[in-house]
């Protein structure tokens, strides 16, 4: 495998990880106000004076599941939170200089990278990870 | 009792909410976006306001602001159903910007009315949920 492959392998990979975890954040989400209402309901049908001992042991099974599916839930938050940014100010100039090697690989051998850094250029606000994604 | 908003695009968060809001005898209104939750709240004025923070038209963000600056003492609590990040860092921002409480989804019956008994000033009970961060 050229490293050219290796690359493009990485990036591929990078990518598949970053769809997953915003599917799991949306996913985890949407449970979560399924889940409040799933157990709010289990919390008022318990509350009911005239329930058989058969009906109240039904809801509490349906309530344990939802605080499994709850742990669940938190898991896959877990999971996306990775992608909590965290922002730092950051010398553009700086930052792509250390990305060069990687551009000149993913460029090519017949292709040569040159980069000039704009001297006047301010700084930026950024999450440094994201910055290189983009770049 | 209390006279309570509830705002969230969910219809059965807001109609479970109401369950269980108007059997303590509280009374309930509901909006399913901060717009037509500040024009129930200009005609009417809640004693709680309970709001998601992400929704259509205005969000509970602006829902806090207008509530705050029309009336400082009113109480607003946020709910936020956690799952991506920028929901979670929306949390500080809500309390920054005036939010009396904040509750994090999924939660329970339990749980949510020690939010609103700490709001109203009320006795909450000793095993409430509520976080008021």
């Amino acid at each position: 495998m050229t490293q050219q492959q290796v690359s493009d392998e990485e990036l591929r990979r990078s990518q598949k990880m970053e769809a997953v975890e915003q599917l799991a954040g949306g996913g985890a989400h949407d449970f979560n106000n399924l889940l409040t209402i799933i157990a709010g309901y289990c919390d008022l049908l318990a509350e009911g004076p005239s329930l058989t001992q058969d009906q109240r042991q039904s809801i509490e099974q349906i309530s344990q599941a939802g605080q499994r599916a709850a742990s669940l839930t938190t898991q896959l938050l877990a999971f996306s939170c990775r992608q909590i940014l965290h922002p730092m100010v950051l010398d553009l100039n700086r930052l792509v200089a250390t990305i060069e090697p990687t551009l000149q690989t993913q460029a090519g051998e017949h292709i040569a990278v040159t980069i000039v850094p704009d001297q006047a250029l301010g700084r930026v606000k950024a999450d440094p990870p994201s910055s290189n994604r983009s770049s | 009792m209390a006279h309570i908003l509830i705002i969230d695009d969910e219809p059965l968060m807001r109609t479970m909410l109401r369950d269980i809001f108007e059997r303590q005898g509280h009374s309930v209104q509901e909006a399913p976006d901060g717009r037509a939750g500040l024009a129930l709240w200009r005609q009417n004025p809640a004693d709680v306001v309970l709001t998601d923070i992400f929704m259509p038209e205005k969000d509970g963000i602006e829902v806090i602001l207008e509530i705050k600056r029309s009336r400082p003492e009113a109480k607003v609590a946020v709910m936020t159903g956690g799952g991506q990040a920028r929901q979670l860092e929306m949390v500080p921002a809500a309390m920054i910007l005036g939010a009396d409480r904040a509750i994090q989804k999924p939660f329970d019956r339990k749980a949510i009315l020690a939010l609103i008994g700490n709001l109203l000033g009320e006795r909450a009970s000793p095993d409430g949920c509520a976080t008021s961060t």
